[in-house]
């Protein structure tokens, strides 16, 4: 027997699970852990690429004035009089972005960011939403680019990633033995250090991977569970048609009147989304934060009548039942943004360790089946570079070419790797069963 | 106490300390957010949660059993309370 291999029956199975199913999504939840770690820092990279690739200058917004940008709303709605829905995002900068569905050239809307210099009621710049690179970080941790079930395939990588943290756990105390916490044995081999970091950082870190894993598969699963127990959005609302869709896009809107109910009804809120509608509803739909909350961004709202300004809904999540709660936590527990700059600096750092566990995992299993002719470091090399290569080149693609190009690069890729995967899976499996039935014919004579 | 040298406990080392990291990744988490919302939290909550978390770290780098048994404790108390309104 190894050392290290539990002997018990239970541990034996947990020891396998972890061994097995951390072999088999290793790949997924490294890549995962890497754009997860990315991901977090989303807003401050594009305020980065704003700042540097588009000149737009930034300062902070008053709190007491209300943001000006109906001259340049007005301005793009008559540019793209057939534009689709249009949103405006706030936050405390002078810079709001308005989002336009307008006609693309080839059929359909595609998304364009307008960045509106909310103390001069200015247009300062312009993007493709969809080939930015913004965009690249979040489609590729959210489904790595895959459209049809890459979102699927990374809920199933939570799963994974939940399953071997929790059998980790159940192995711990069998592969520690006399070792103390957190000791890291020096001038041995690689493997036994590896091993080492592999025990200390996962048990340092075990609560935030089970939190990330477990967010991250209801993320991932999400649309397929919800459409599967038919779990309905708790905030949604669905207004009336009242207007053609022609008359509601070209309702002049007063955006002080909206400001100033948005504040006497709902004092707490800061409005992040507003969603004017277009198509018929006549409605202004204004979501937003609450401040102190660990709940996913924008999650209240209030809708107002264009007509009126009266609001005809609204949604506080402090005054929603536990099961609301629990459906919008999920995604600020997973990307952490509750906490500031200093929380996520925390949770790249805490989120990085998923991927080294996977990397130290494989290079122990490497190691370990070394004697049986195996190269671990040109594996190592060959599986990072190829790694990097994937998320360069799509990166690439996506910015340089485009989203749909890339998204189609990514699905082949994707989908060759997983079926070559299985097949492996599958004649491995049966090759050993083969292999183990002739060695007992043999045996028995 | 042999030699100057902490003995070894299995009880520490296989089951406490992972309980107490394991609330210690918590602990961080919260107390960032508690300090970044501190003009929305009173002083005597950011003050309790600063002491339970800072009692927890210090027994796990210690390995003192019952200091990390009885933040631990006092943390989940601090924590469910949290959960169910009693500090909003």
């Amino acid at each position: 027997m190894r050392a290290g291999k539990p002997k018990n029956k239970t541990k034996k199975l947990f020891w396998h699970v972890h061994h097995w199913v951390g072999l088999y999504t290793g790949i997924l939840i490294g890549i995962l852990s890497i754009t997860g770690a990315l991901a977090v820092f989303i807003p401050e990279i594009d305020f980065l690429v704003l700042k540097y690739k588009y000149n737009v200058s930034f300062s902070e917004s008053s709190t007491d004035e209300m943001p000006r940008f109906s001259r340049s709303i007005d301005s793009l709605t008559s540019l793209y009089p057939n534009h689709g829905p249009f949103s405006l995002i706030l936050d405390n900068s002078s810079v709001a972005r308005a989002d336009v569905s307008i006609e693309s050239p080839t059929g359909g809307f595609e998304r364009q960011s307008f960045f509106i210099n909310t103390n001069t009621d200015q247009v300062v710049a312009e993007r493709n939403y969809q080939n930015s690179l913004v965009n690249y970080l979040r489609q590729m941790h959210v489904r790595l680019y895959e459209g049809y079930w890459g979102r699927q395939l990374v809920g199933i990588g939570g799963i994974a990633l939940a399953i071997v943290a929790i059998s980790g756990l159940m192995i711990y105390g069998n592969f520690m033995k006399k070792q103390t916490w957190p000791t890291i044995r020096k001038n041995l081999k690689l493997r036994i250090v590896m091993a080492d970091w592999h025990k200390i950082l996962g048990i340092n870190s075990l609560a935030f991977n089970v939190m990330i894993a477990l967010t991250g598969a209801w993320l991932g699963l999400q649309p397929w569970l919800m459409r599967s127990l038919d779990i309905k959005i708790p905030n949604r609302y669905q207004a009336e048609i009242i207007k053609t869709p022609d008359m509601d896009r070209k309702t002049t809107i007063d955006w002080n009147k909206v400001f100033h109910t948005i504040k006497t009804e709902f004092p707490d809120l800061h409005p992040h989304y507003i969603t004017p509608s277009v198509n018929g509803e006549d409605v202004i739909t204004i979501r937003g934060n609450v401040s102190g909350q660990v709940y996913e961004r924008a999650n209240n709202i209030i809708i107002l009548s264009k007509s009126n300004y009266k609001p005809i809904f609204q949604y506080d999540i402090r005054e929603q039942p536990f099961s609301h709660k629990f459906y919008f936590i999920q995604e600020a527990l997973h990307f952490g943004d509750f906490g500031g700059l200093w929380l996520k600096v925390i949770y790249a750092l805490l989120g990085l360790t998923s991927g080294f566990l996977s990397i130290s995992g494989f290079v122990i299993f490497l190691f370990r089946t070394k004697d049986k002719g195996g190269k671990p470091w040109k594996v190592i090399f060959l599986y990072s570079m190829l790694v990097v290569l994937f998320l360069v080149a799509i990166a690439l693609i996506s910015l340089f070419i485009g989203y749909t190009q890339a998204s189609f690069v990514a699905g082949i890729l994707i989908n060759i790797l997983l079926i070559g995967l299985c097949i492996y899976a599958i004649l491995k499996y049966f090759i050993r069963a083969y292999r183990e039935k002739r060695k007992y014919d043999n045996s028995r004579g | 106490m042999k030699n100057g040298k902490k003995s070894y406990s299995k009880q520490i080392e296989h089951y406490i300390l992972p309980v107490g990291l394991f609330l210690l990744n918590i602990g961080i988490i919260h107390l960032i957010h508690t300090y970044y919302n501190h003009e929305i939290k009173s002083t005597t909550y950011i003050l309790v949660v600063t002491l339970a978390v800072l009692a927890l770290g210090t027994g796990i780098y210690a390995k003192h059993k019952n200091l990390i048994i009885v933040s631990s404790i006092i943390y989940m108390i601090i924590f469910v309370l949290q959960l169910l309104g009693f500090f909003s």
